[in-house]
């Protein structure tokens, strides 16, 4: 086990270079350049070109690839053309934000995808069955900004102003105003709220499609002999469920593990505007517009990273849940 | 007489399906007495595993459902429509399950040791610790080499006779009184074949435990059943002993399956076939069910067959020619 999770993490190495490598390229060959960003009237060429060189950016584009990937192998990502500080500090204040937000809603996503699935199987063909995959599918096919924007309305908005609700949820920030001046009891149960909205946003999508996939892969396993086997063994069915046919049935799904990171970080990019959530998707959508080159490289090249490091876990889950991977 | 342990009397289970009602079993019954091995052979199709799977209520319903009327008495109780605690104490307790294929018996994610540890800690009430021992006597019971090592195995490291036996220990774990045999070696090839039969009729013997033997292999009923049942397209055709079946057999369809079988006395010769294919479960014909492939029939055969005892309570025939067929076949 201990051998498999190495070989799995010195694999991923070169994949990292390589994810470094193109981002670099596909950033820098994009057009614009940041010295427009310091553009005003009355500004000579000569000071243009003097920023050039400051930045660096009159060094052929192999040279600053080379310092840029040096530079970034001793953890020095450079500085913020727009924040005007150290990459790595902006980084630092925006990715856990945004790492919070996307790992929650994976949480929920997952936990109630596997759930929602597993009990469709298992009652294939009921009104239940149908109910759900009808809602499911709603989900499914709206977009996670729309989706947002209606949680806002009703969990927020009206379940306030209009249906006098006694609990309703923040729309915007990661914290309310008065923050500071709450108890640490108050303070957990303050972000927690504030999570709710965005976190749904998000997770809604991903449920429908992690649930429609369980379901498939359950009613598979459920017709397996080994099934039929634990229930010729007098188990009860929640055992014969939830022990024999699940742990199997989610072999399949953990793959989703690995594919949903990307289509989560994109997603963040909407949901942290449409919630003034201070996180990593808006920074780099400001940074791209103002040509923040190393600022775009680095948050690019972590959310990359990240997707490697979810298919890593996902690689890792599958041997933890499949013995049959473990011994290879 | 003796109460016998099992007692399946006019036991119908259909399927409704999309293409109409699938009359899978349609008035089987039969017993099964204390210590003893029962075999019901047919071909593919004639409703076998069915049965054995309604005894245990092992099918999915919808879309099978046991029809009104049917009986299964287990030591007296009847225990169709027994409520779900009831037949799970039943399973794996009192009456286990063996299946043909042992290569997708057994749970890949676990390890054989917790698989059969299981089974103990339900029924047995048994520690981790002691179902965990118990697993692995359990596994040396069954002629599994180095079961200390072996309990701790996942399934995909054991060969297709060891799986099985690995069942065979999962089923004897909590001492049944029966234990049903569905084609429980038709996957491994011959040679594992006859230790697994081997294997279960010692341990029948030693535990004073009943077997119901599903097969279509009517070498395997010669070595280990005590009796027979022939089924055929979802009916009892024929009953008796094995020696009875063999060497009377008192139905066409059981004359033409034993004539297709290969013997040293007809080294040389072509093997009998019996023409046609099991007709559609859908639409059963008719009177005789095996009229349209039988070579003997006649007159009476349009008739719906009943099945008729013969010289002895255990012996009887699904066939209105029997009485005629046995005087010439005794010449």
């Amino acid at each position: 086990m201990t051998r498999y999770i190495i070989r799995r993490l010195l694999s991923a190495i070169p994949l990292v270079l390589g994810i470094a490598t193109i981002v670099f390229f596909a950033v820098n060959l994009a057009p614009g350049d940041p010295t427009l960003y310091f553009l005003s009237p009355g500004m000579t060429q000569d000071v243009i070109e003097q920023m050039r060189i400051n930045f660096g950016l009159d060094q052929p584009v192999h040279v600053r690839y080379l310092r840029w990937l040096g530079a970034m192998l001793t953890g020095d990502f450079g500085h913020s053309i727009s924040h005007s500080r150290p990459v790595l500090e902006v980084l630092v204040d925006f990715l856990p934000n945004t790492l919070i937000l996307s790992a929650c809603a994976l949480f929920v996503a997952f936990l109630f995808g596997i759930i929602i699935g597993t009990i469709q199987a298992v009652r294939q063909y009921s009104i239940m069955d149908s109910a759900m995959s009808v809602v499911l599918l709603f989900f499914y096919s709206m977009p996670s900004f729309w989706l947002a924007l209606m949680l806002i309305l009703t969990l927020s908005l009206f379940a306030r102003n209009v249906w006098d609700l006694p609990i309703w949820f923040p729309a915007s920030g990661i914290v309310s105003v008065d923050y500071d001046f709450l108890t640490f009891g108050e303070k957990v149960r303050d972000r927690v709220m504030h999570l709710v909205l965005p976190t749904l946003s998000l997770a809604l999508v991903l449920t429908a499609g992690i649930a429609r996939y369980m379901r498939g892969s359950m009613l598979e396993v459920i017709r397996q002999d080994y099934v039929r086997t634990a229930k010729a063994k007098g188990l009860s069915e929640a055992v014969v469920v939830f022990k024999h046919a699940l742990r199997n049935a989610l072999i399949p799904v953990i793959t989703l593990v690995g594919l949903y990171i990307p289509v989560l970080f994109s997603g963040t990019i909407f949901i942290e505007t449409i919630f003034a959530w201070p996180g990593m998707g808006r920074t780099i959508y400001d940074a791209i517009f103002i040509r923040d080159y190393p600022l775009v490289m680095a948050g690019t090249f972590f959310f990359a990273s990240m997707v490697v490091v979810a298919n890593l876990i996902a690689d890792v889950l599958y041997a933890v849940i499949d013995p049959r991977i473990r011994y290879e | 007489m003796m109460e016998p342990m099992l007692r399946v009397q006019d036991l119908r289970t259909y399927f409704f399906t999309d293409q109409g009602v699938v009359k899978a079993v349609d008035g089987v019954s039969f017993e099964v007495n204390e210590g003893e091995t029962l075999g019901i052979v047919g071909e593919s199709g004639c409703g076998k595993t069915v049965t054995s799977l309604s005894v245990l209520g092992l099918l999915p319903e919808p879309p099978a459902q046991i029809m009104a009327g049917s009986s299964v008495k287990f030591l007296g109780d009847e225990i169709i429509g027994a409520d779900e605690g009831r037949m799970r104490n039943l399973r794996g307790n009192k009456i286990s399950m063996i299946f043909q294929e042992p290569m997708s018996s057994l749970n890949p994610v676990y390890s054989v040791g917790d698989q059969i540890a299981e089974v103990l800690r339900v029924h047995r009430r048994m520690g981790r610790k002691e179902a965990r021992d118990e697993a692995i006597r359990l596994l040396d019971e069954v002629g599994i080499p180095a079961p200390d090592r072996r309990v701790a195995e996942y399934p995909h490291q054991l060969s297709g006779g060891m799986r099985q036996r690995v069942m065979i220990a999962m089923a004897l774990s909590c001492e049944p009184k029966l234990l049903i045999a569905d084609e429980p070696t038709t996957a491994l090839d011959v040679t594992i074949q006859a230790q697994i039969l081997e294997l279960l009729e010692e341990l029948s013997l030693s535990h004073g435990m009943a077997v119901l033997l599903i097969t279509h292999d009517l070498g395997v009923v010669a070595e280990v059943c005590d009796r027979v049942v022939v089924m055929y397209a979802g009916q009892v055709i024929e009953t008796g002993t094995v020696n009875e079946i063999f060497t009377e057999p008192a139905h066409p369809y059981t004359r033409g399956l034993l004539a297709s079988l290969p013997s040293v006395t007809n080294s040389g010769r072509r093997l009998n076939s019996i023409s046609g294919t099991v007709p559609n479960p859908v639409d059963w014909p008719r009177g005789c069910r095996f009229r349209e492939r039988c070579p003997e029939a006649g007159d009476g055969c349009e008739e719906e067959q009943a099945l008729v005892t013969l010289e002895s309570a255990g012996r009887s025939s699904r066939c209105c020619k029997t009485e005629a067929v046995n005087l010439t076949g005794a010449g």
